[in-house]
């Protein structure tokens, strides 16, 4: 028998100059606030923040860690609140929901180091034997 | 310093505004490289569900919307899946400007601009549909 699956699941990280300018090459997301300090300030930030996709994406690979390999993502909606920074932890959450035999439902969260909380998040899974 | 709020009315009038579309190739390096940026743990092998966003413009490419002094956050992203991409399809894309409301806080106007984008498989087929929410502030 195997071990019943985690009902939540959490992950520290804490971006850096190389996390926000990688993700701006794969993603094609140059928009200058991210890694130009200058421009970041001239914007009225305190320093270089953190892309919303990136930590969505984040929390997405959280909740797929979640659910396992099985279940398909059928939609992700995601709120950003608050600004987070590089150099700064983000500690990223997902927490199941609810669960019956069409339909995972994973709710997410991310906080940064004073427990604020910045991004929030919610993704729908499904069994995968209707599509592929 | 805020934006002024008769350029945001001008952002208004552009709402329905559709963008060329545009086609792209899904190649595995890139969703590698996407996946390593993310620090992707998964491996079910599938493309990341945020992968999508490779193929947007941010800020949104709206005509004129250079000449408007303003800073851009991102207030929020959802993504619907509708059908399984893989490596070596090709993805035709469509970003369309779906809502623009303005709001009047103490320190100056803002403006949520709502983006819709869908992605078409080769058959026709909505594979995957992204809608943004920009703040112009």
């Amino acid at each position: 028998m195997s071990a019943p699956s985690p009902r939540a699941v959490s992950r520290q990280l804490v971006p850096t100059t190389r996390t926000l300018v990688q993700y701006a090459g794969a993603s094609g997301d140059f928009y200058e606030i991210h890694y130009d300090t200058e421009i970041a300030e001239a914007n009225g930030l305190t320093d270089l923040p953190v892309h919303g996709l990136l930590k969505l994406a984040w929390l997405v690979d959280l909740a797929e860690e979640l659910v396992g390999e099985g279940p398909l993502l059928a939609n992700v909606e995601c709120r950003y609140s608050s600004i987070d920074y590089r150099h700064r932890t983000l500690t990223g959450h997902a927490q199941l929901e609810s669960s019956d035999s069409h339909r995972i439902l994973v709710r997410m969260w991310a906080e940064d180091d004073q427990g604020t909380v910045t991004t929030t998040a919610t993704a729908a899974f499904h069994d995968p034997a209707p599509r592929d | 310093m805020s934006v002024d709020r008769e350029a945001l009315e001008s952002v208004v009038e552009l709402v329905g505004w559709e963008s060329p579309s545009r086609t792209d190739v899904i190649e595995q390096r890139h969703v590698d490289a996407f996946s390593s940026a993310i620090g992707r743990r998964a491996t079910s092998g599938r493309i990341p569900p945020t992968f999508y966003a490779s193929f947007l413009t941010d800020p949104p490419p709206l005509p004129g919307i250079e000449d408007i002094e303003c800073r851009w956050l991102n207030g929020g992203d959802t993504f619907e899946f509708e059908q399984t991409v893989r490596v070596g399809d090709s993805l035709t894309s469509c970003t369309r400007l779906a809502d623009v409301t303005i709001k009047d806080r103490p320190q100056g106007p803002i403006a949520l601009v709502t983006m819709t984008t869908d992605f078409f498989l080769d058959i026709g087929t909505v594979a995957v549909r992204h809608s943004g929410v920009r703040v112009m502030l």
